[in-house]
C-alpha cells in the first residue's frame, strides 16, 4: 500500500492516482498556514531532539561557576542558571525528554486503544459491554493522582513516567477507535468483503483499520502534547524525572523562584514548551481539515 | 429519571471501589514504607526521632491501621474510615486527625476550582456568542486563535506567562502566598484560561450550527432579528450541550489546582496529597485520592442531573443517554 490509505472519505477506488491523491491531502492541509508552521516547528523539534548531543553548545549537566546567572548572550544564547549550566543546552534536553515521554506514551495508548477498541468494535456484545464498562471506569479515575502515585510506585525514571503518563489516556484511544470500528464496519464494502470469504482478522487489518485511521491519527496528535503536559507537570510537583536531568516542569519551577531576578530563565523555557504544543494543535487542526470536511473549522 | 439517578449512583459507587482497590494496592507495592523510612538500624527509629514518633506509638501505629492485617481488613479499615469521616490520624502528622487536615486545606482547592469555573464560563459565553456571530472576520479570529492558545498551554505554563506579566513587569498582583483575595487573582485566571478557550470555541461552533438551522430561518423569515435568534432560541439550544462539557472541564480543573497550588504556593489540598506521596503516607494517600475521586464524580453527576432537569426532552421522558 503505497497509497496513503487513511483518507477515509477518499477510499473508494477513484480516477485519481496516489500522487494527485496526495497533493489532494496537503492542499487541504496546507490551506491553514498555521498547520504548516506547525509541522515545521515539529520537525524541527524531533530533529533537534534527535541531534541534541551534536547540536548542543555545551554539556547539559556540566556546572561552570565562573559564569553563573549569566544573561543571554552569544556564549549562552539563553542565558546559564544558577550553577552556570548552559540553558539553551537544558532546554534542548528537556525537550528531548519531552519527546520521549509524548511520543512513547503516544505508542502505548495507540496500541492499547487500537487491540482494545477494535476488539470491542469487532465482536460486539458481551465482549463489547465488558470492554467498555471497564473504560467507563477508568475514565472516572482521576488520572493525574494515578500518575502521580504510579510514579511514586515504579520510580522517577523516564520509563516509570512513561507507564505513568500511559496509564489511564489511552481510554479515550480505545474508544475512538471502536466508534470507528463499529461505524466503517457497518459500511457496503466490508459486507462486500465479508461475502466474498474474508475473515474477520483480514478484513479487519486490510479494510477496517486503514479507513478508520483518520480520527485515530488526530487524536495521536491531539495526544502526544497531552502526555508532554503531564510529563511537565509531575516535575512542577516535584515527581517528574529526577533533577540533574533538565526536564520542562523543572526549568519552569526553577525559574519562578528567581523570577523576579532572572525573568529569562523562566521565559525561554515555558514560551519554547508553548510553541511545542501549540504547533501540535496547528497540526491537528489542519489534520481534521484533510479527514473532516463537514465541520469547516 | 430515577432510573438514571439511580444507575448513576452504583456506577459512582463501583467506580469508588475500584478506585480504592487500585489505590491501596499501588500504594502497597509502592518500595520503601513510611515505617522502614522511620525505623532504622537496630530498631533504633532515627527517622522516628525527626518526626518525634517514640516505638511505642509506631506500635500504636500499626495497630491502628491494622498493618499487621491481611490486605482486604486493611483495605476495608480505609474505605471505611473515609466514608464515614473518621479518618483518624496520618502518619505523618500523627496529632491533626486526617479531617481536619482535610477541613483545613480543602476549601482552599475547591474554592479555587469553583470560582475558576465561574470566571472561566462568564467569559466564555459572551466570548462565543460574538465569535459566532462575527464569523470569519477578525474578531472571530483572534478569538479563536485566543481559544487555540488557551486550550494548548496547560495551566502551569499560562501560570508562568501570567506571573511574568502581572507580577514581574507590572507589579500588579502578588505571585506567592495567601494572605488575601489579590493573592487569588492570577492562580483563578491561569485555571480558568484554558477553560475559557475550549468553552468558548465549543459555543461558537454549537452556535453556528444552531444559527444555520431550520428553526432560525423560520425566525427571520417572521420577521425576527439576528438578535431575537440568538437569545429567543438559538442560545439556549447551545448552551445545553456546553453544560456536558463542564462536568470534565471541573475534573481537569480539580487536578489543575494541585499544580497551579504548588506554583502559587497556595496552602491547598493538592499540596498535601504532593507531600503525602512522596513520603509513603498511606492513611493520606488514600484519604485525598479517594477525596479527589469523590468530588470529581459527584460534579460530573451534580453537571449531570443540572443537564437532565434543564433539557426537556429528557425532563419529561425521564430517559438519558
Amino acid at each position: 500500500m503505497q497509497a496513503p490509505s487513511w483518507t477515509t472519505a477518499e477510499a473508494r477506488p477513484s480516477p485519481g492516482s496516489a500522487r494527485l491523491r496526495r497533493s489532494r491531502t496537503w492542499r487541504r492541509f496546507s490551506k491553514n498556514r498555521l498547520s504548516v508552521i506547525g509541522l515545521a516547528f515539529i520537525v524541527a523539534l524531533v530533529l533537534s531532539a534527535l541531534l541534541a548531543n551534536q547540536l548542543t553548545p555545551y554539556p547539559p549537566l556540566a556546572p561552570n561557576f565562573l559564569a553563573i546567572y549569566q544573561p543571554p548572550s552569544w556564549q549562552h544564547w539563553l542565558g546559564t542558571d544558577a550553577l552556570g549550566r548552559d540553558m539553551l543546552s537544558r532546554v534542548i534536553y528537556s525537550l528531548r525528554n519531552a519527546c520521549i515521554v509524548g511520543f512513547g506514551a503516544e505508542v502505548v495508548e495507540l496500541t492499547v486503544g487500537l487491540l482494545l477498541g477494535s476488539t470491542a468494535g469487532l465482536i460486539g456484545g458481551t465482549v463489547d459491554t465488558i470492554l467498555m464498562r471497564v473504560v467507563d471506569v477508568v475514565y472516572g479515575f482521576p488520572s493525574f493522582l494515578f500518575s502521580i502515585i504510579l510514579v511514586v510506585m515504579i520510580g522517577h525514571t523516564i520509563l516509570a513516567i512513561l507507564i505513568a503518563v500511559s496509564a489511564t489516556s489511552w481510554v479515550g484511544m480505545a474508544r475512538i477507535v471502536r466508534s470507528q470500528v463499529i461505524q466503517v464496519r457497518q459500511s457496503a464494502y466490508i459486507e462486500h468483503a465479508r461475502q466474498m470469504g474474508a475473515s474477520t482478522w483480514q478484513t479487519l487489518v486490510r479494510y477496517v483499520l486503514p479507513n478508520s485511521m483518520g480520527p485515530v491519527l488526530v487524536a495521536v496528535t491531539f495526544g502526544i502534547p497531552a502526555n508532554m503536559m503531564s510529563e511537565a507537570a509531575l516535575s512542577v510537583v516535584g515527581l517528574g524525572i529526577q533533577p540533574p536531568t533538565p526536564d520542562l516542569g523543572e526549568l519552569i519551577i526553577i525559574g519562578q523562584g528567581s523570577v523576579l531576578s532572572y525573568p529569562y530563565l523562566l521565559i525561554w523555557p515555558a514560551l519554547l514548551f508553548a510553541l511545542t504544543l501549540l504547533s501540535f494543535s496547528f497540526v491537528g487542526d489542519g489534520l481534521r481539515n484533510v479527514f473532516d470536511t463537514k465541520s469547516g473549522r | 429519571m430515577v432510573r438514571f439517578v439511580v444507575r448513576r449512583l452504583f456506577f459512582m459507587a463501583l467506580t469508588f471501589l475500584v478506585i480504592s482497590l487500585v489505590t491501596f494496592f499501588l500504594m502497597k507495592a509502592a518500595p520503601g514504607s513510611f515505617l522502614a523510612m522511620n525505623v532504622g538500624v537496630n530498631g533504633a527509629s532515627f527517622g522516628a526521632d525527626q518526626y518525634q514518633v517514640s516505638p511505642q506509638v509506631m506500635q500504636a501505629i500499626i495497630r491502628h491501621y491494622h498493618l499487621n492485617q491481611p490486605w482486604y481488613f486493611q483495605w476495608w479499615g480505609f474505605v471505611q474510615g473515609f466514608i464515614t469521616l473518621h479518618m483518624g490520624t496520618s502518619f505523618e502528622y500523627p496529632t491533626t486527625p486526617t479531617m481536619t487536615l482535610i477541613r483545613q486545606t480543602f476549601p482552599v482547592s475547591l474554592s479555587l476550582g469553583l470560582i475558576s469555573v465561574a470566571v472561566g464560563l462568564s467569559v466564555a459565553i459572551p466570548f462565543g456568542i460574538i465569535a459566532a456571530v462575527r464569523t470569519d472576520t477578525w474578531v472571530d479570529s483572534a478569538a479563536m486563535l485566543a481559544a487555540m492558545t488557551g486550550t494548548a498551554i496547560p495551566s502551569y505554563v499560562i501560570a508562568v506567562f501570567l506571573i511574568l506579566l502581572f507580577g514581574v513587569w507590572f507589579h500588579i498582583f502578588p505571585i506567592l502566598g495567601y494572605q488575601g483575595p489579590q493573592y487569588y487573582v492570577l492562580p483563578v485566571l491561569s485555571l480558568s484560561i484554558p477553560m475559557i478557550g475550549a468553552s468558548s470555541r465549543y459555543l461558537r461552533n454549537s452556535l453556528i450550527e444552531n444559527l444555520h438551522s431550520e428553526y432560525v430561518i423560520a425566525i427571520y423569515a417572521r420577521g425576527g432579528s439576528l438578535r431575537q435568534a440568538i437569545f429567543g432560541n438559538a442560545l439556549r439550544n447551545s448552551l445545553l450541550p456546553l453544560i456536558t462539557t463542564v462536568g470534565p472541564q471541573l475534573a481537569a480543573l480539580m487536578m489543575g489546582t494541585v499544580f497551579i497550588e504548588e506554583m502559587f504556593g497556595l496552602p491547598g489540598m493538592g499540596h498535601i496529597f504532593v507531600n503525602a506521596a512522596g513520603r509513603r503516607d498511606y492513611p493520606l494517600i488514600m484519604d485525598s485520592a479517594l477525596l479527589y475521586a469523590v468530588v470529581i464524580m459527584l460534579m460530573n453527576f451534580l453537571v449531570d442531573i443540572v443537564y437532565g432537569v434543564l433539557d426537556p426532552r429528557i425532563r419529561k421522558s425521564g430517559r438519558m443517554g
